[in-house]
C-alpha cells in the first residue's frame, strides 16, 4: 500500500502543473483585468499598477515566472490587498476547515443514523421520517435553508447571532466555548445537503446488505441485533458511502460561498469567488492549485480507506 | 471497522442532540439596550458597533476605494479637514495656509506638539513623505492624478523605469519640503482654487517617517502602524472585525465613544438582519428591501443624496448614438419618474443634471426641457435623425453589469424605447470587470454608468472626463468649446467665475447629450439606532458606507 500511496502522491505533481497551466491561460483569456474598475483609472496609474504587480510582462514571461515561484511554493501577492497569498489561504482555510469539519461531522452523524434507522424500519414511521428529511435536504439548497435558519432562529427566536464574523473553534481547545452559538446555524446550513445525500446512500446500501445471506446467517447464529446491524451490515454497507465521503469532505472544508456570505464567515469559498470576480490573478491561481491538491489528496485517502473497509481490495 | 469506532460515531450523534436541546433552552445573553439616551460625558464611553465593508488596502497613499477611505479618516487626518459645508478647516495645520501672491506656494504651519499614537513627534517631514509616497511610481497610488499640479509629482510618477538614483532625484524635486519641524511648503504649477481641499484628502495624509525607512517601504498593517486621527486600531482580524479605541495623542480632545467595533460583512441583507437583532448599531440599508425598511425603521432609516450620478453613456464615435438627435430621442423617451418607482423602488432620485445640484449652485431640473421625458419630442428627434417610427434604426446594444436591478433597468428601457420610438434595444449582460474593460477600451455603443465624486467641487466632475483626449474620457467626447470652458475654469482663481464656467461646461455637455444623458443621482441609505448620536448629524454626501465617518470623534452612544 505504501508503494501505491507514493505513486499516487507523485502523480499529483504533473496534475497540479497541468491544472496551474490551464487555469493560468484560461484566467488571462477572460476579458477584463484587475485594474478595469467601474471608475476608470488614468493610463499613467494603470501602467504603474501593472508594473507593480508584474502584469506589464508578456504572458509567457508571466507564466514562466509564476511556475518558477509555484515550484518554490511562492503564490505571490494578492492584487486586491497586497498581502501574501499563502497567508490569505492559510487564514481563510483555517476558518473553512473548521466549518467544514463541523458540517462533515453533522452530515455523517445524522446522515448515517438516519440511513440506518430508515433501512431498519423500511416502510415504517422511521423510514418515512428519514426519507422525508433526506428528500427535504436534497430539495432545499443552502441559499434557501440558510436565510430560513437565520430568520427563524436568530431574528425571530433570538437563540443565535446572525453574524459569525469571529467564526472559529480555536478557543475551544483553551476551554473558551463562548462562541459556540456561532457554530450551530452555519453547520446545519452547510451540512444539511450532504447529510441528506449520505442518508439516502446509507439507506439504499443498508437495504441491499440486510437482504444478504450472511446477515441471515448471523441472525441464525443468535447474534444480537445491534451486533448484526453494526458489525455485519453497516460495515459492508459503508463501502459505497465511503466513496462519497472523501469528495464531500473535500467540498465542505474548501468553503462555501453561500454559507460564508449568509453567515458572514470569512472563509476560503467566498474569497475564491471574489478573486475571480475582481480578477485577482495571483489569488485565483493560489486557491485553484490549493483546492486541486486538497481534492487529489482526499481522493487518495478514500482509495486507501477502501482497503481498510474491504480487505478484498489490494493495491 | 471496530465496535469502538461505531460507538464513537453514535456518541457524536448524542453530542449533537444534546447541543440542539441546549440551544433550544438557551437564554439570549445579548441585551441590545433600550435605545435610551444618556448625556454625553467628557470621558469617552460606550461601544458603537458598525456593519462595515472590509477595506482593500490600509495605505492612504495607494488606495482609491470608498470603504478604505471611510476607514482612513477614523485613524488619520491631514493638514485640513472638510467641514459639513465641505470647506477645509484646520486639522493638523494651525490655521489657513499662507499663499504666495502668485498662488503657487503654500506655506502651512503645523499645530504645536503634534504626536503620533506611539508618542513620536509628528512633523512637517511626515507630510512631505506622505505626498512623496502618493507621487512615487513604485507605490502606484491611484489618486496621484489629483496631485498632478504639485511641482514634479507627475515627473516622479512617470519615472517607473528610472534607476534608483534618478528616482531619488525626482523624489527630492517634488514641490513639497519641510522648512522646519512645524512648517511645510508646497509648490504647485498653477494657482488652483481647490488645492486647500486636496490638502484635506487621504493622498496628502502624513506618513510616519520614523516607521518608514524609504519612500517605497511597505506601509505597516493596522496593528503595526501609528496614527494621528481620533481613533486607532486595538484589534483586527481581516474579513471579520476591527476594534478602534481612542488615540491618546489625538490633538482634538476627548472623543465620544470608548470603543468602535467594525464588523466586516459583504451582504447588506445579512447586515440588516444583524441590525434587527441589535448586533450592529449602524449599517448600510439593503436597498432592495427599502420599502419594507421604510415602514419597519421609519425613524432610523436615513436616506440622503450621495454625490453619484448615473446615466446613459453614449460612445460618441459609434453609430447610431454618434447622432445628437438619436441621443436626445433616447433620453427623451425615458420616463425617469416611472423608472425610479419601477426599477429602483425610490432608492435613487431622477435627474437630467450631471453635477449634483448641491455642487454647482443650481436647483436641479435645468435640463429637463432638453433631456427629460417627452414622447413627442423623442419621436420628432428620431424622425429628424432619419429613423421615423424606428424604421431603419441600426442595432443598438446596451452593455450592462449582471445584477437583478440592472436587468430590470435594461428591460424597462427596452419597453420604453419600443413603445415611444419603435426601436429594439439589445441587452449585453456581462460581469463587472468585462463591462469595465469594454468601457475602458471604448468598445461599446451604450452603457449605464457615471461618476462618484472624489472631492467636493464641480472641478472633479469634469477634469479628465470630458476634455478631448481626457485620461478617463472613454465616451470619446470632443467639443472644442467644452475643452475651452474646462481649461479656463481649472486655474481660474475667481471662484464665482470658475463655478460659472463649470456650469457653462455642463450645459455644453448636456445640450446634445454629449456622451451622457443623466438618469439619476443615487441616494445613500443607512440604518442608525436612536442611541447613536453624531453619525446622522454629521453625515456628508460622500458618506456612502457609514454616515458621519469624517466625524467619528463626535459619535456617542447611550448603550454601555
Amino acid at each position: 500500500m505504501l508503494a501505491y500511496a507514493i505513486r499516487r502522491v507523485l502523480a499529483i505533481i504533473p496534475l497540479i502543473f497541468a491544472i496551474a497551466t490551464i487555469t493560468f491561460f484560461l484566467m488571462h483569456s477572460v476579458e477584463g483585468g484587475p485594474f478595469d474598475e467601474d471608475k476608470p483609472i488614468p493610463p499613467a496609474t494603470r501602467a504603474n499598477l501593472e508594473r507593480r504587480y508584474g502584469l506589464d510582462d508578456s504572458l509567457p514571461v508571466q507564466y514562466v515566472t509564476y511556475i518558477k515561484n509555484l515550484a518554490s511554493l511562492d503564490f505571490g501577492i494578492s492584487i486586491a490587498n497586497n498581502r501574501d497569498i499563502s497567508d490569505i489561504i492559510k487564514e481563510r482555510m483555517r476558518v473553512s476547515v473548521q466549518l467544514g469539519i463541523a458540517a462533515f461531522l453533522f452530515a455523517t452523524t445524522f446522515g448515517l443514523t438516519l440511513g440506518i434507522v430508515s433501512s431498519l424500519n423500511q416502510n415504517g414511521f422511521g423510514d418515512y421520517f428519514g426519507v422525508f428529511v433526506a428528500t427535504a435536504g436534497a430539495a432545499m439548497p443552502s441559499i434557501v435553508l440558510a436565510p430560513l435558519l437565520t430568520i427563524v432562529f436568530a431574528v425571530e427566536l433570538g437563540w443565535f447571532k446572525v453574524l459569525s464574523t469571529n467564526y472559529g473553534f480555536t478557543d475551544w481547545f483553551g476551554g473558551d466555548f463562548s462562541n459556540w452559538k456561532q457554530v450551530i446555524l452555519p453547520t446545519i446550513g452547510l451540512g444539511f445537503l450532504p447529510m441528506a445525500f449520505i442518508a439516502r446512500i446509507t439507506r439504499a446500501s443498508m437495504l441491499e446488505v440486510l437482504r444478504q445471506d450472511y446477515i441471515r446467517t448471523a441472525r441464525a447464529k443468535g447474534l444480537e441485533e445491534f451486533g448484526v446491524v453494526i458489525r455485519h451490515a453497516a460495515k459492508n454497507a459503508l463501502i459505497p458511502v465511503l466513496t462519497v465521503l472523501g469528495p464531500i469532505f473535500a467540498g465542505l472544508i474548501t468553503g462555501s460561498l453561500v454559507i460564508e456570505r449568509l453567515f458572514a464567515i470569512p472563509g476560503l469559498g467566498g474569497e475564491f469567488v471574489r478573486s475571480v470576480i475582481i480578477r485577482d490573478y495571483g489569488l485565483i491561481m493560489g486557491v485553484t492549485v490549493f483546492f486541486a491538491v486538497i481534492i487529489a489528496f482526499m481522493n487518495l485517502v478514500v482509495d486507501l480507506l477502501y482497503g481498510i473497509a474491504d480487505p478484498r481490495i489490494r493495491y | 471497522m471496530t465496535n469502538s469506532k461505531w460507538r464513537l460515531l453514535l456518541s457524536m450523534f448524542a453530542v449533537f442532540a444534546i447541543m440542539a436541546i441546549a440551544v433550544a433552552c438557551g437564554d439570549d445573553d445579548d441585551d441590545n439596550g433600550g435605545g435610551g439616551q444618556t448625556p454625553r460625558t467628557e470621558a469617552p464611553s460606550g461601544t458603537i458597533t458598525i456593519g462595515a465593508t472590509q477595506f482593500e488596502t490600509w495605505d492612504p497613499h495607494f488606495s482609491d476605494f470608498a470603504q478604505d477611505i471611510s476607514h482612513m479618516v477614523y485613524v488619520w487626518r491631514g493638514l485640513y479637514h472638510l467641514d459639513l459645508n465641505d470647506q477645509p478647516q484646520p486639522a493638523m495645520a494651525d490655521g489657513a495656509p499662507k499663499v504666495s501672491d502668485d498662488g503657487k506656494t503654500y506655506t502651512i504651519t503645523l499645530k504645536k506638539d503634534l504626536k503620533w499614537s506611539d508618542g513620536q513627534p509628528l512633523t512637517a517631514a511626515d507630510f512631505v513623505l506622505g505626498i512623496q509616497r502618493t507621487c512615487n511610481p513604485d507605490n502606484a497610488g491611484h489618486y496621484q492624478y489629483i496631485l498632478t499640479n504639485i511641482v514634479g509629482c507627475d515627473d516622479y510618477y512617470a519615472a517607473a523605469d528610472a534607476d534608483a538614483a534618478k528616482k531619488t532625484e525626482l523624489q527630492n524635486a517634488v514641490g513639497v519640503k519641510a522648512i522646519d519641524a512645524t512648517t511645510l511648503e508646497v509648490k504647485i504649477g498653477a494657482a488652483q482654487p481647490t488645492f486647500p481641499t486636496l490638502l484635506a484628502l487621504w493622498p496628502t495624509f502624513p506618513a510616519p517617517s520614523h516607521k518608514l525607512a524609504t519612500v517605497d517601504a511597505d506601509w505597516p498593517g493596522p496593528l503595526e502602524n501609528v496614527y494621528n486621527g481620533p481613533f486607532m486600531p486595538s484589534a483586527y482580524t481581516e474579513k471579520a472585525t476591527m476594534e478602534l479605541i481612542p488615540n491618546p495623542n489625538w490633538i482634538g480632545g476627548n472623543v465620544g465613544a470608548a470603543k468602535v467595533v467594525l464588523k466586516y460583512v459583504d451582504d447588506a441583507a445579512v447586515l440588516n438582519q444583524a441590525y434587527r437583532t441589535g448586533e450592529v448599531d449602524a449599517t448600510v440599508a439593503n436597498k432592495p428591501e427599502l420599502d419594507k425598511l421604510k415602514t419597519e425603521f421609519a425613524n432610523e432609516l436615513q436616506l440622503y443624496p450621495a454625490t453619484r450620478t448615473i446615466g446613459l453613456e453614449f460612445n460618441m464615435t459609434k453609430s447610431p448614438v454618434d447622432k445628437a438627435e438619436v441621443r436626445l430621442a433616447l433620453s427623451q423617451a425615458t420616463d425617469r419618474a416611472t423608472m425610479m418607482k419601477v426599477v429602483f423602488t425610490d432608492a435613487n432620485t431622477s435627474t437630467t443634471s450631471w453635477v449634483p445640484p448641491a455642487r454647482n449652485g443650481l436647483k436641479g431640473g435645468e435640463y429637463d426641457d432638453i433631456l427629460g421625458f417627452d414622447a413627442a419630442k423623442a419621436k420628432a428627434n428620431m424622425t429628424k435623425a432619419g429613423y421615423p417610427d424606428g424604421k431603419g434604426f441600426p442595432e443598438l446594444t446596451l452593455l450592462i453589469v449582471d445584477s437583478a436591478t440592472n436587468k430590470l433597468l435594461g428591460e424597462f428601457l427596452q419597453a420604453e424605447w419600443k413603445k415611444y420610438l419603435g426601436i429594439d434595444l439589445k441587452l449585453e449582460i456581462t460581469d463587472s470587470k468585462t463591462r469595465s474593460s469594454r468601457f475602458n477600451s471604448s468598445d461599446f455603443q451604450l452603457v449605464t454608468g457615471g461618476w462618484q465624486e472624489d472631492y467636493p467641487d464641480p472641478e472633479n466632475w469634469f477634469l479628465g472626463l470630458w476634455e478631448t483626449g481626457g485620461s478617463i474620457n472613454k465616451v470619446l467626447v470632443s467639443i472644442k468649446a467644452l475643452d475651452d470652458a474646462i481649461d479656463k475654469a481649472r486655474y481660474n482663481t475667481n471662484d464665482e467665475e470658475r463655478r460659472k464656467l463649470y456650469r457653462d461646461a455642463e450645459k455644453l455637455l448636456l445640450q446634445e447629450a454629449n456622451g451622457i444623458a443623466p438618469l439619476y443621482h443615487t441616494l445613500a441609505a443607512m440604518l442608525v439606532k436612536p442611541n447613536i448620536k453624531g453619525m446622522v448629524e454629521n453625515k456628508r454626501p460622500g458618506d456612502t458606507f457609514v454616515p458621519g465617518d469624517w466625524y467619528i470623534e463626535l459619535w456617542t452612544t447611550s448603550k454601555k
